[in-house]
């Protein structure tokens, strides 16, 4: 079984922890009952997303020690805050991290950019293009892989980039749940394979939005075409 | 509780569907008793006027003391008995349904000017055939009116979808018109083929040669009493599933946590007067009085994969239906898997326009986990209107609206499915070890054609056609604990 490391800076600690499948397994099931799932998703976040940081929650809300303020993470058998150990038992488990996505040119979206900004969102350089870094959450379902997970953008940079929490045209659930999958559509992957594969997509077209774009218009597809609908036949 | 109070809640779940159309309609039926659970299917969906070929008027009156006691006043119930064919047409139906008697009600339509819905039950001679009739038709061939030995799994499940098509020509002139329908209709074609029995998941035109194999050798798994039936989750899958089942098993047990509410009768099976009792409780009654043997109800809801391996243990459980609706129903896979107990795990799509059973046969073949999630289906219908509110935080519903029509003919699907788990596999029909045999185990049913622009919506290109996915439609993008073996990269072959 590989070691998987993630690291966190508190102030000017440095902490490292080796994430552990059986605190995993403690708090969810199929962690326990499918470790390899969790070794894939542990490998995939690690090669592609090494920043993000696997934490406990309760429902979709992050959990944080009272005393350190720090996350509690699957540390030696438990959930444990990363800064004084103390254990905590939790309903959830969520990555937490940035997305980096790059930026547009339009005017209107650099006012997003400069309320971004103001606001402390972070952004990065690479190549003359500027990434934004939008902030997610991921929420485990209690029968992973075979139910998709909950991804929510972080309500706060919905209210700056001026976008709704909940809105079908945005293809936003309810407490900014992006809406990634229609019924039934879920197919097993792991989790950076969904950042990759949908959750760019979906947050991309949110750009366009704030970019001056109809929510129609940003999000290309037909997930919410008209039904097919003939002339009403009276009597053939 | 008045009748007011059980009037608004008792249709609420099926406006969103089919409107109030329906209450104003009148339906005239020819062939009695076989045409009773038509009776039964279009008036929970609000059709409350009737005229019925029944000379003794005795069906009349047990229909009356059904309907009455699971819709009660919400029905507005105006149901006549009549001595002749002309009665029927003197009462100016809307729709003249006839099952068997065909000439007869040929005839009838055809001087009366009234559509019709002309079917043909299922016998072991001949699948169930359905022709819608207008006005100004050509008179249709018609299957010979001579009594055969009825197909009773094949009428069961072929009635729902008879009552769908009887239900579109209802409401063919309204904006709850069926596209899919309409689209067939226009271009001529009339007659449903429904269930033949070398491939019972299947609905097609007929051709002009037989389709279908002389069939009366087709082995059918003779009726009996076998085993100890697990039913988790009574709602409108598992309640009706348990009432056609009701003979089919020696023992039931029956589990869920929830008690009636004024929204359950138009669809489940439980009548107003037991709402309010745990569902449990309340079907327990029902299977004992539709001579069931022996049945447990247990008012809990099964979560715990140790203590659902306990249960099932403790009551010899050796077959399952599972049907919670909820992500409970993996849990209770697990441990039936573990025991090596054959279930079944059914669900119906949102407004029940789809569902969707998978077949577990004991530690053989792909569980639950190795597929729901794992299987492309084909491609996803549009959303229901229900799913577009549900964006919004003040929108979502309680329940997702259906009608009994929809989750009913699932329903009689599971239970038919569930009748073959129950029997050891020597009495199995042979369309049912086949898709066992190559691990097709995920079946997706459509009352309805929906194109998407990737093609119609699960592959169901015939309204009541069912789609067998499995072993060559999993993904493996992510490793399924227990996977059949050859699973690959998307396979290319189609669904049976």
């Amino acid at each position: 079984m590989t070691s998987f490391h993630h690291h966190l800076t508190v102030e000017i600690e440095e902490y490292t922890w080796p994430v552990d499948g059986q605190a995993v397994g403690n708090c969810m099931t199929w962690a326990k009952r499918k470790p390899e799932v969790l070794q894939q998703d542990l490998a995939g976040m690690a090669g592609y997303f090494p920043h993000w940081l696997l934490v406990g929650a309760a429902k979709e809300k992050p959990l944080t020690c009272p005393a350190c303020q720090t996350p509690f993470v699957p540390l030696d058998g438990a959930m444990r805050c990363i800064k004084c150990r103390r254990e905590k038992r939790v309903s959830s488990l969520l990555w937490l991290g940035h997305l980096p996505l790059p930026a547009r040119p339009e005017p209107a979206f650099q006012k997003r950019l400069a309320a971004l900004r103001k606001a402390g969102y972070g952004e990065v350089m690479a190549r003359e293009t500027t990434y934004l870094l939008a902030p997610l959450s991921v929420q485990y379902p209690s029968e992973w892989p075979n139910v998709e997970p909950a991804v929510r953008y972080a309500r706060r940079w919905l209210q700056v980039m001026g976008l709704p929490h909940s809105s079908a045209r945005h293809h936003l659930l309810d407490r900014g749940k992006a809406c990634i999958f229609s019924w039934g559509q879920w197919r097993a992957m792991p989790i950076h394979a969904l950042l990759q594969q949908r959750m760019v997509n979906h947050a991309l077209s949110l750009f366009k939005i704030a970019a001056g774009q109809t929510p129609e218009q940003a999000f290309i597809g037909r997930i919410h075409h008209d039904a097919w609908q003939p002339e009403p036949a009276g009597d053939p | 509780m008045t009748p007011n109070s059980l009037t608004d809640p008792h249709f609420a779940r099926i406006t969103p569907i089919v409107g109030r159309h329906l209450r104003r309609m009148k339906a005239a039926v020819v062939g009695l008793p076989l045409a009773e659970p038509l009776v039964k299917y279009l008036a929970a969906s609000g059709v409350g006027h009737w005229a019925l070929l029944d000379p003794t008027g005795q069906q009349t009156e047990q229909l009356r003391a059904y309907l009455l006691a699971q819709h009660g006043p919400a029905l507005s119930l105006d149901l006549v008995a009549c001595d002749r064919p002309e009665q029927l047409a003197a009462s100016q139906p809307d729709l003249l349904i006839s099952a068997g008697m065909l000439k007869t009600s040929l005839s009838l339509a055809r001087e009366h000017r009234l559509p019709a819905l002309l079917i043909a039950p299922p016998t072991l001679a001949h699948p169930c055939q359905a022709i819608a009739y207008f006005p100004g038709d050509k008179p249709p061939p018609l299957l010979d009116d001579a009594p055969g030995q009825l197909d009773a799994w094949g009428w069961i499940t072929a009635a729902p979808l008879c009552a769908s098509l009887g239900r579109a020509i209802l409401l063919r002139q309204t904006d709850l018109y069926r596209p899919d329908l309409a689209d067939m209709w226009q271009k001529g074609l009339r007659v449903l083929e429904i269930g033949p029995s070398d491939d019972p998941l299947n609905v097609r035109q007929p051709g002009p040669a037989p389709q279908s194999p002389a069939t009366e050798r087709t082995f059918r798994t003779p009726p009996g009493r076998r085993g100890r039936l697990l039913i988790a989750g009574l709602g409108s899958l598992g309640s009706i599933a348990a009432t056609h089942l009701a003979r089919h098993a020696a023992g039931f047990i029956l589990a869920d946590p929830d008690r009636v509410d004024a929204y359950n009768p138009v669809r489940q099976a439980y009548p107003l007067a037991q709402i309010g009792y745990s569902k449990a409780t309340a079907l327990k009654e029902t299977l004992l009085a539709l001579g069931a043997d022996e049945v447990t109800a247990l008012n809990l809801a099964l979560t715990d994969e140790g203590e659902v391996s306990a249960l099932l243990k403790r009551h010899q459980v050796t077959a399952a239906l599972v049907v919670t609706g909820t992500a409970a129903d993996f849990a209770i896979a697990r441990a039936l898997r573990r025991l090596d107990i054959p279930h079944l795990v059914g669900r119906c799509y949102p407004r029940a326009r789809y569902w969707e059973a998978i077949l577990v046969d004991g530690q053989r073949g792909p569980g639950l986990e190795a597929i729901r999630g794992f299987t492309t289906t084909g491609p996803a219908p549009p959303p229901t209107p229900e799913q577009i509110a549900a964006y919004s935080d003040a929108g979502a519903l309680e329940a997702e609206p259906a009608t009994l029509i929809e989750s009913g003919w699932a329903a009689t699907w599971l239970a038919r499915l569930a009748a073959q788990i129950l029997a050891p596999p020597a009495l199995r029909e042979r369309w049912f070890l086949d898709l066992l045999a190559a691990q097709q185990t995920c079946l997706v049913g459509g009352g309805a054609v929906q194109p998407t622009v990737a093609g119609p919506a699960y592959a169901i290109s015939a309204p009541g056609q069912i789609r067998a996915w499995g072993r060559h439609n999993v993904r493996q993008s992510h490793p399924a604990k227990n996977a059949p073996a050859e699973i690959g990269s998307l396979a290319k072959a189609p669904p049976r």
